[in-house]
């Protein structure tokens, strides 16, 4: 391409990009800002609600302990439920029992013998038929009235 | 949510975080703050890239500097390059009508603020010109722009216009006729075939008497 004469201003705007152009090469080369791995990989709720639990877990592949489940309690305001995190077991894909003739799993439990929160993880896909309600009366059965259902919703459904 | 709603709004007993941008509490949030804690790089660097990939793939992703610096620099060449680019499009535009129309039609361009094209025979009246381009609304418009018109529907010049063109629709008392779009998108009004018709056209209008 003729480059433009310099007295066009198309030869300032072209240049200005240039050089914002020549910055951005410069700033992928030492910091790589947009790149990530992830952004290559397939994976799915499970696979997510895996890597919750490890990060959720004192005892995760992460090293930090109960830092990231204080975290997490202090976000979701439950932290008075849990006056002492040593008990605290996260286990993932948790059965729930057959009702209306399918197993139902609770992707995450985090609990203790007196408290137990439920964690309902959906990024993509959408709700089962009273899904919701089964894991409420299931939370119910086992804690009593000391449970909490945590339901955490894609973009879509929160708009 | 297929939630009853007396257990939805039992706050001790249910919450609610999200992976979207907005509403509180979100997942992002979270793993933003388990990064803070994080003693580990190697745990924190992992934390990071899973958040950015959430926010970007669930729509929340800031622009990395580089990019903001090159999509403000674009920005802030946007209306020089529009008007670079209308000029470039309205001059040889006008270049063409002139060669083909010739010297009884005067062809002016105009390419700062609205730009358009204008195209009159020497003995219209001075408010009346054929009129190619933007209009206040910013919309552009392809029209007769004539200053003694009245917006009556029986105009003699309208109906001459309407018949030659095709294209009556009444703007408002200075806009009478324009290319609207159709259903199937914007008419090229542009195209040279349609201005050389109209050339044609409307030479009925060309002996009318001056008002």
């Amino acid at each position: 391409m003729t480059p433009p004469p310099e007295s066009d201003p198309r030869g300032e705007f072209f240049a200005e990009l240039a050089a914002a152009r020549e910055r951005r090469r410069e700033e992928n080369r030492r910091r790589a800002p947009d790149f990530n791995a992830l952004h290559f990989c397939s994976y799915n709720e499970r696979h997510v609600s895996g890597l919750f639990r490890d990060i959720l877990s004192s005892d995760g592949s992460h090293g930090q302990g109960d830092h990231f489940l204080r975290q997490f309690l202090d976000l979701l305001e439950l932290r008075s439920h849990f006056p002492g995190l040593d008990r605290v077991t996260v286990e993932r894909e948790v059965y729930t029992g057959y009702e209306d003739g399918q197993p139902g799993f609770l992707d995450i439990l985090v609990s203790t013998p007196e408290f137990g929160i439920g964690i309902e993880n959906k990024l993509d896909a959408t709700e089962q038929p009273d899904q919701l309600n089964r894991y409420w009366k299931w939370l119910e059965r086992k804690f009593g009235n000391g449970f909490c259902l945590v339901s955490s919703t894609g973009p879509a459904e929160s708009r | 949510m297929t939630l009853r709603q007396d257990r939805r709004s039992d706050h001790a007993r249910f919450r609610e975080w999200t992976y979207a941008p907005e509403g509180e509490p979100t997942v992002s949030r979270w793993l933003r703050l388990c990064e803070k804690v994080c003693d580990a790089d190697r745990a924190r660097w992992g934390l990071s890239q899973f958040r950015e990939h959430l926010e970007r793939r669930l729509g929340d992703a800031s622009p990395s500097a580089a990019w903001l610096d090159l999509a403000l620099t674009i920005g802030q060449g946007y209306d020089g390059l529009r008007q670079i680019i209308w000029k470039a499009f309205l001059e040889g535009i006008a270049e063409t009508l002139r060669t083909d129309l010739g010297p009884e039609w005067e062809v002016s361009v105009q390419t700062r603020g609205r730009p358009s094209i204008t195209l009159r025979r020497p003995s219209w009246v001075p408010q009346r010109c054929v009129f190619l381009g933007q209009i206040p609304e910013g919309q552009t418009y392809f029209g007769l722009q004539y200053g003694g018109a009245t917006g009556a529907q029986s105009d003699s010049l309208k109906a001459a216009l309407d018949g030659a063109l095709g294209t009556s629709r009444l703007r408002n008392e200075y806009w009478l006729w324009h290319r609207a779009p159709d259903v199937h998108g914007w008419h090229d009004w542009s195209d040279r075939k349609t201005l050389l018709a109209m050339a044609r056209a409307v030479e009925p209008i060309v002996g009318e008497p001056a008002t």
